[in-house]
């Protein structure tokens, strides 16, 4: 079975995907990859013969889709970010409320007919 | 309940107004310490428990059914006394007669955890609906492939640990989730487990507190959710 080169891509990146969201991901990662993207975004723009040609070698078609789908990919990414640190805030809140039922907990009545010795 | 007990049976609720009192009512004869886990309910669940002798804690903001069980095994834990954990649902699927027959399977030294089941021979499974023992079958061969485990049922919330299985224990799924968080724990510590028949009941009112297959989607994105970093 041969593979084109964008569903080479497309399954690369999809890889690199879990693979950065579940091992790699840090702060600086972060920071790294949304400044690379960005700055790749700029030039892209700024240069869309040099988008056409990008995207004429893999064979998305044009550049515009091209941008399209960097997009897309960089989105999901920013969003899977999100979700870890909505993850992690909520595993703070829930030390949190923890701590306070742990230093609180309330005794029911005792009914001295059922105690048993 | 006898103060030197070493059976603590914790009990997560979240709004079981409805049940509270029966299950509580259960545990009335018997000599376990019940530790009762009010997670945030908006109802007189913790007003109706606080009417037995029991242990309650409360999770001012609702966090979850597996949270609810952490914070009931943390408490439990603090209690050099608490040899034996065990976890009991609050909407009176359970039978507390079930209890003393796991622990005991506990005692014989052999198990880290008993699990429940109401899939194998001898056990009791009441009012079931075939598409959730369809579920549940399906959720069999999931955990299988996952964690390596060979059960009959995955999602039984009446268990028994044995103290230093307790203490390797730490439930970070709040939600339903929670049940294969565990199974996935006793792989990953090599907790020596079992499974020992129980019996469920299954009422119109636990049937619609139950779970879906909307919920099995859910359980599912949370496992695999866990793995975002």
């Amino acid at each position: 079975m041969s593979f084109q080169i964008d569903q080479i891509l497309i399954i690369g990146a999809l890889v690199f995907f879990v693979f950065y969201v579940s091992v790699l991901r840090t702060n600086l990662t972060d920071r790294l990859l949304y400044f690379i993207s960005a700055l790749l975004g700029v030039i892209l723009v700024i240069n869309p013969e040099l988008a056409n040609r990008i995207a004429q070698a893999v064979g998305i078609g044009r550049g515009a889709d091209l941008l399209l789908y960097l997009f897309i990919l960089v989105s999901l990414f920013y969003f899977a970010g999100l979700r870890a640190d909505i993850k992690r805030l909520n595993r703070q809140l829930t030390a949190i409320v923890r701590e306070i039922a742990l230093q609180n907990p309330q005794n029911g009545q005792i009914d001295e007919n059922n105690e048993k010795s | 309940m006898n103060p030197s007990c070493p059976i603590w049976v914790i009990i997560p609720a979240f709004n079981e107004e409805k049940t509270i009192a029966g299950v509580l009512s259960e545990f009335s004869s018997l000599p376990y310490h019940v530790v009762v886990v009010d997670d945030g309910s908006t109802d007189r669940t913790a007003e109706l428990a606080l009417q037995f002798p029991i242990t309650l804690l409360k999770h001012i903001i609702n966090q979850g059914q597996g949270a609810a069980l952490q914070t009931g095994i943390c408490y439990s834990l603090s209690f050099l006394e608490a040899a034996y954990l065990v976890t009991f649902d609050a909407d009176g699927q359970h039978c507390t007669a079930d209890i003393a027959r796991l622990v005991e399977i506990c005692q014989s030294g052999s198990y880290d955890v008993v699990l429940g089941s109401r899939f194998l021979k001898g056990s009791r499974c009441v009012g079931i609906r075939s598409g959730w023992r369809i579920l549940l079958k399906l959720a069999v061969q999931f955990t299988r492939l996952i964690t390596g485990l060979k059960l009959t049922d995955t999602h039984n919330g009446l268990r028994v640990f044995t103290r230093p299985a307790a203490t390797k224990l730490n439930l970070m799924q709040n939600g339903m989730a929670h049940a294969s968080e565990i199974l996935s724990q006793i792989a990953v510590h090599h907790l020596r487990y079992c499974e020992a028949p129980v019996t469920i009941i299954y009422t119109d009112y636990s049937r619609s507190k139950g779970q879906s297959i909307f919920t099995s989607i859910n359980i599912i994105w949370d496992i695999l959710e866990a793995r975002l970093r």
